[in-house]
């Protein structure tokens, strides 16, 4: 087994797909299960596309939270077990491991303000999805862990996920509302003072009492659950920064996909990380070898409008070519300018023929990207 | 009044379906029309701007709209002291209590573009053109209103939540359009869209089928190439673009009204067709 793809899925324990939304991330990252585990690795594919279809590809039913085996003809000598990260189920789950209480459990459970957090703002969906993978690793029972991050996270949200959530209840905001004469003793210049002091009844005003209500009684309660998963996230975030994780960055090769893909790596090495290799996806297949013979003559005997259609497919592929080639060389051009040690691999994956709906079609798309052109 | 309110086009659809160019498409309709568009994208962790990839469209005013500078916005008109509002806005612990607050920070959004059509009717500006965000937040965004007024009874506040939620509500005014690719995968998350949007309190334009491949050859070319081969480019083109029609026809089923804005070869002329302009006399036409 050779190439980029090959290596990191024989080394790596966790492989973080990025990307912007639409570029193919969640069939990627089930390919590359796929892959890795004919290499006879154990593998978990974790992903947060709610759409059945991939649970329909994989042959398994629709996806949950509970892993489900994918059938071992396709697989071995490993395996592949897929799941979909269900940001209210592990959130309910964190909440009751961490507060045993269930009387105060189901108060934080039935409070609107957890409702709406759990349906995943304020980081919780890169939160519960390191909160998940955590699990994983804990359960021992995997290898290889192929992670397909929620498209409107970006991956350094989800390095930051756990302290931007706890920053969310461990404010002096939270406290304040919770206990207001305590967090104001603790204020220091008079004028901050003042301006707390002021916030209280504007807040009081601007609100009704309601909201105050509502955000005191939950900042009480949840402090204790983030403190207790911070933790735990702590170490998650550790793995992400382990030579044993790499990143893998998916871009579709077009004109208006380079910008936001170097915003991405530009965001991602603020964070420090290095992404492993970028993925060109659903790139138009190379002219084939038909190409080399003129069109009158591979299309003798035809009809004149035969030849006129065919010219325009064949220019208009060629155009989808030279636009798909300009828009990575600016790609690449843009990679070697960022500060890096390594300029990443570029894996170019063609276009399959057919829409994946079927495992065997995820297979294809495994060979793809094992078997690429690089560069 | 009512005749000149601007009204606001809101697009939606998952991330890389096109929602960016077909703002744009939307926004050179209105100015063709003798408008003055105003289109809004907005900015923020999640949306890193396209930069250096959007022209600007002459006659096209653009805003963007950041979480501060509606925070800002709406917090200057509570307080009615612009000074007041600044320091609350250096401030952790107030910015803390904005993000905290369940859906408030979706609902600021449609304070701040309420006021923009407000402001856009008295100097004769419009439509607003929002290019929004995709699918998931978007659903949020949309149904904050609802959210918040549950959480938010009395007060200030709730008077902009309440006027927030009236606009998205008022069919006259508000159409929210889906853009989505025409492949498997996004056709089906948008059906899933559609269906979410549909229990939110909101009126539904067309679902703007964005990039069908343009039809080279009439069917007996095709069933010639398809029999005797030839050219293998055209095989995998015409089989594309079957496989697009296949689903495009799926999506026309499950959806009242589907505008087609067909790939754009770079190079070749704008299509005849104008879905973008259709999709604008659509809203034009609302009140009516």
């Amino acid at each position: 087994v050779s190439g980029r793809l090959a290596r990191l899925l024989q080394a790596q324990r966790l492989l973080v797909f990025v990307g912007e939304g639409g570029v193919g991330k969640t069939s990627c990252a089930a390919a590359v299960g796929l892959a890795g585990a004919r290499l006879g690795r154990r593998v978990a594919v974790l992903t947060i596309d709610p759409a059945p279809r991939l649970g329909q590809a994989l042959e398994i039913g629709a996806l949950t939270s509970e892993p489900r085996t994918v059938a071992d003809s396709h697989t071995a000598p490993g395996s592949v077990s897929a799941m979909r990260l269900d940001t209210r189920a592990t959130f309910d789950r964190v909440v009751r491991r961490y507060v045993p209480d269930d009387r105060i459990a189901s108060l934080i459970l039935e409070s609107p303000i957890y409702q709406t957090l759990a349906s995943g703002v304020g980081g919780s969906e890169a939160f519960m999805a390191l909160q998940r993978i955590d699990e994983l690793v804990l359960e021992g029972s995997y290898d290889l862990l192929v992670l397909d991050t929620p498209p409107a996270v970006h991956a350094r949200e989800l390095l930051s996920a756990p302290s931007r959530l706890a920053a969310l209840v461990e404010t002096e905001a939270m406290e304040m509302l919770a206990n207001p004469a305590a967090a104001l003793a603790r204020l220091g210049s008079a004028f901050t003072k003042t301006l707390a002091l002021g916030l209280l009844p504007f807040l009081e005003r601007m609100t009704g009492a309601h909201l105050r209500q509502q955000l005191s009684s939950f900042a009480e309660h949840f402090s204790r659950v983030v403190g207790g998963a911070r933790q735990r996230a702590d170490a998650v975030a550790r793995l992400l920064a382990q030579p044993e994780t790499a990143f893998l960055h998916v871009v579709r090769a077009s004109t208006a996909g380079v910008a936001p893909a170097l915003a991405l790596e530009r965001s991602l090495l603020e964070s420090k990380i290095e992404v492993a290799a970028v993925v060109a996806n659903r790139m138009t297949p190379s002219r084939g070898p038909d190409r080399q013979a003129p069109l009158s003559t591979r299309l003798a005997g035809a009809p004149p409008s035969v030849g006129t259609a065919a010219n325009a497919m064949e220019r208009d592929l060629d155009r989808m070519r030279q636009v798909e080639r300009t828009a990575l060389a600016r790609l690449r051009s843009g990679l070697a300018e960022l500060p890096r040690t390594t300029v990443p691999a570029v894996i170019e994956v063609t276009a399959l023929e057919e829409d994946i709906g079927t495992l065997s079609d995820l297979a294809r798309l495994a060979t793809a990207m094992t078997d690429h052109r690089e560069g | 009044v009512r005749e000149r309110a601007a009204r606001i086009l809101y697009l939606t659809g998952k991330g890389g379906a096109g929602k960016t160019f077909v703002s744009g498409l939307a926004a050179e309709a209105a100015v063709r029309r003798g408008l003055r568009p105003i289109l809004v994208r907005f900015e923020g962790e999640e949306d890193p701007p396209a930069g250096s990839q959007i022209q600007p469209i002459a006659g096209v005013r653009y805003v963007r709209l950041t979480q501060e500078k509606a925070l800002a916005h709406v917090l200057t008109k509570l307080l009615r002291l612009r000074r007041l509002s600044a320091r609350l806005m250096d401030s952790r612990t107030f910015t803390a209590i904005a993000a905290a607050a369940p859906g408030l920070r979706d609902v600021i959004y449609l304070v701040a573009i309420r006021d923009l059509a407000d402001r856009a009717e008295i100097e004769a500006h419009g439509p607003i053109i929002v290019d929004g965000f995709a699918c998931g937040h978007s659903q949020l965004l949309l149904g904050a209103p609802s959210r918040v007024e549950r959480l938010v009874r009395i007060g200030r506040l709730a008077r902009e939540v309440a006027g927030a939620a009236a606009l998205v509500r008022d069919p006259d005014r508000f159409r929210v359009s889906v853009v989505s690719g025409p492949e498997e995968l996004a056709i089906v998350e948008t059906e899933e869209m559609l269906a979410e949007l549909r229990t939110l309190d909101i009126t539904l334009g067309p679902v703007l089928l964005n990039g069908v491949l343009p039809r080279r050859a009439q069917a007996a070319d095709e069933a010639w190439l398809a029999r005797h081969g030839g050219s293998e480019d055209s095989r995998w083109y015409m089989g594309r673009r079957r496989r697009q029609i296949l689903v495009a026809e799926r999506l026309k089923d499950s959806s009242s009204e589907v505008l087609d804005i067909p790939f754009q070869f770079p190079g070749d002329a704008a299509p005849v067709s104008d879905p973008a302009g259709a999709l604008l006399d659509g809203l034009l036409r609302a009140q009516a």
